[in-house]
């Protein structure tokens, strides 16, 4: 049974009730809210997601909620919890959505202290993975949106999950972020493309998420082989256009793209080494998202 | 069902997904959850467990690898900056991994505690500042609080690298109730293997201080994972010849009978520790009166339980508040306790303080 | 290490470096070297790994290198060197 499958009214209830337990592959989730725009962001974005029975081994409890207190009527506020924790400082009521979707992925990058975990985009063609890497503001969710939409599959917009030894990305398929002219650019561009609510007022402005296609979530079991490291340069109106970068340069990107790579010290650097070998590493510039996707297609696939 | 978990490990064998889901929780809320991996590890138990809960389990056994590999260094960079100012005596966490005991492994901790001589305080304090160690209160209050009242420096942090270092200065408040004899037992301090210049505790030393930390602080936030570490020293110990026989008499002469008598009752009610035979009633000579064993019961059975909802309660929250005025107590006369409490609670609500709009922002976690 | 440039690991401060290719050798050289190597042996040895163009410009590589691995205490000079 999928979240789409719930009535709207069905799901509110019991995401503030008992919460809704749903599988976001590789994890199980459990969320619990009574905010209206949680509900609305999850049945936008998370339709196609498997709801789970009970009893299921849950990875995380989560629970977005109004601080307790007098707070609650005067410029309200969100709280996050993570089981009985709350690893953050609370932020404004309306960007409750979003703060499920940076919550998870922070959740997700400490529990998975196995892998190599990189603040990238991850996307595959033809078996093969790229990866993205980029802090936020680099543009890599909006061009990850723009492949994703030309028919690349989506493994990940934030968290690419590497298994240093095998060289396989294990997918996180989930919303992609896109802010400001990013969300009017894909609108434009994808008239199909659906998004979730739009939280007005985050520090990086308008923000809002990209529905990943049903596929990329049904696949989601699928690990690919990660064959290319592609840093992006959004340059307006440039010519899109890949180059070739030094792996040693590259590797000093990754780790500093890498959560806990600091954390995991040798291990860390160990793993960085053997994904880096394995990889092509690239630059890649571009001024527009259609001419990039063509030109991913073009040149990487090309390769194979 | 934590501790049932940590007694006795075989106990897993048979968990459904639901039990698994607690006990995760649990141990993570405790900061045992590298501590079960290792114990899983160890038992060759790993293979069995279902997916979900293994991966947690994996993922915290690499955090504790990588955690003891930086204990290690971090200690080794301390010991350059010392050498040749004081002998480098390690507590706790540290003292744990050096030593070579089973109870290191997966055991995650934040601060570094060192102790040195009083009359070299000063020496170090500046030996420490010129390699970067810089202190975290900048507030006259808590300099005082610290030097005054508490047998250890306010935290200092690595300007470079952001580690934290405890400098004692002794086992336990020198104006405090229960005053223990902290120049003996540096003076039986013993040399750790291979590394020239670095000193942990002797044995029966080290699960004393153990249980005084335990017993006689307030901050029982990791009250569990401390009762894990007297249960592994006992074990450990326990196996080497004189160990049981000195336990006593030694906690006699340094004055921690007490804490030994706590350590001793709530390790073996709690986690099952093995005791040797005539110790435990030998050890009686440190009981409080039976009124305030009773007591004492029920605030630490329930404060040493996984500090998370589905192992509380209505009556934990209390008892971890009177265990925590119980440690002011025995370390300050009263009046002045009363002034401390109250201007550590406003102090505390002047911190609620907004984060800037947008990306969330970590709190700080101490000892994560 | 790969082409033009590496990356070392310091275990005893447990940072990442970027370093230059000679500089990956030299402190590899100086690794089996447990009485370390004055910068003329280096410079035979490097030189021995490269086609040897010009004695100078190979000694001019090694100077290099020991100033960025001294720089980011990968290694340090002894008296005499």
């Amino acid at each position: 049974m999928k979240v789409s499958d719930l009535g709207r009214k069905n799901l509110a209830f019991r995401l503030a009730r008992g919460g809704l337990a749903l599988r976001i592959s590789p994890f199980t989730v459990r969320i619990r809210s009574g905010i209206s725009e949680v509900a609305d962001g999850i049945a936008t974005c998370y339709a196609d997601y498997e709801l789970l029975p009970d009893g299921a081994f849950i990875d995380f409890h989560i629970r977005l909620d109004p601080p307790s207190g007098l707070r609650r009527w005067f410029r309200p506020q969100v709280v996050f919890h993570f089981d009985s924790a709350q690893p953050f400082y609370p932020l404004p009521y309306e960007q409750a959505f979003p703060f499920l979707e940076w919550g998870l992925n922070w959740c997700i990058a400490q529990t998975t202290l196995q892998f190599v975990v990189v603040h990238s985009a991850v996307v595959e063609r033809g078996g093969d993975a790229v990866i993205l890497p980029g802090p936020a503001g680099t543009g890599k969710s909006t061009l990850c949106a723009g492949l994703v939409m030309a028919g690349w599959r989506l493994l990940s917009d934030e968290l690419a999950l590497i298994d240093a030894r095998t060289g396989l990305v294990t997918p996180v398929p989930r919303p992609i972020s896109l802010k400001n002219e990013s969300i009017d650019v894909i609108r434009i561009a994808y008239p199909d493309a659906i998004l979730g609510p739009v939280a007005p007022h985050t520090r990086k402005g308008r923000l809002a998420h990209l529905r990943p296609p049903a596929d990329s979530v049904a696949r989601a079991g699928e690990r690919a082989r990660l064959r290319w490291i592609v840093i992006p340069h959004y340059v307006p109106d440039s010519q899109a256009a890949f180059s070739p970068c030094p792996k040693g340069p590259a590797f000093m990107r990754l780790a500093g793209d890498a959560f806990n790579y600091a954390g995991l010290g040798e291990f860390a650097f160990q793993d960085l080494v053997q994904t880096v070998d394995r990889c092509e590493c690239l630059n890649f510039q571009y001024g527009r998202i259609d001419e990039a996707a063509i030109s991913f297609d073009r040149t990487l696939m090309g390769h194979s | 069902m934590l501790t049932k978990v940590l007694a006795d490990i075989q106990s897993i064998t048979g968990f459904d997904e639901s039990q698994w889901d607690v006990v995760v929780r649990q141990a993570r809320s405790a900061v045992l959850l590298s501590r079960l991996a290792s114990l899983t590890k160890a038992a060759g138990l790993l293979p069995v467990i279902p997916e979900g809960p293994r991966r947690h389990l994996e993922s915290a056994a690499r955090a504790g690898a990588a955690h003891g590999l930086s204990v290690r260094r971090e200690t080794l960079l301390l010991l350059e900056s010392m050498r040749g100012v004081a002998p480098l005596l390690l507590l706790k966490g540290a003292a744990y991994e050096f030593a070579g005991l089973p109870t290191a492994e997966g055991r995650l901790f934040g601060d570094l505690d060192i102790l040195v001589p009083r009359d070299k305080l000063e020496e170090v304090e500046s030996v420490l500042m010129r390699a970067g160690w810089v202190t975290t209160s900048h507030n006259d209050y808590d300099q005082r609080y610290y030097r005054r009242w508490m047998h250890e420096l306010p935290p200092l942090q690595q300007i470079s690298r952001g580690t934290i270092l405890d400098v004692h200065h002794a086992i336990s408040p020198p104006t405090g109730r229960i005053r223990a004899d902290s120049k003996a037992m540096m003076d039986s301090a013993v040399p750790v293997d291979k590394v020239d210049g670095l000193y942990v505790l002797a044995p029966v030393d080290m699960l004393l201080h153990s249980a005084t930390h335990l017993f006689q602080e307030g901050e029982l936030d990791h009250g569990l994972r401390d009762l894990v570490d007297i249960d592994g020293l006992l074990r450990h110990y326990g196996a080497r010849p004189g160990f049981w026989d000195q336990l006593v008499p030694r906690a006699q002469e340094v004055g921690l009978a007490r804490p030994l008598f706590y350590a001793l009752r709530y390790a073996a009610m709690i986690l099952d520790t093995p005791i040797r035979q005539g110790v435990m009633s030998a050890a009686k000579v440190g009981a409080p009166t039976r009124p305030t064993q009773a007591l004492m019961d029920f605030l630490y059975v329930r404060a040493l339980r996984p500090n998370h909802p589905t192992s509380s309660d209505g009556w934990t929250p209390v008892a971890r508040w009177i265990l925590y005025v119980r440690a002011h107590w025995l370390r300050m006369p009263l009046p002045l306790l009363a002034y401390h409490l109250t201007r550590k609670a406003l102090v505390k609500s002047d911190r609620q303080v907004e984060a800037p709009v947008g990306q969330p922002d970590e709190r700080p976690a101490r000892e994560a | 290490m790969w082409e033009g440039s590496g990356v070392v690991f310091d275990r005893r401060t447990g940072d990442t470096h970027l370093v230059s290719a000679p500089s990956q050798v030299v402190l590899a050289i100086l690794r089996d070297s447990p009485l370390g190597a004055t910068d003329a042996e280096l410079g035979r040895r490097l030189g021995g790994m490269v086609s040897p163009e010009d004695e100078e410009q190979v000694l001019e590589a090694v100077r290099e290198a020991l100033i960025e691995l001294q720089r980011i205490r990968l290694v340090e000079q002894l008296e005499g060197d």
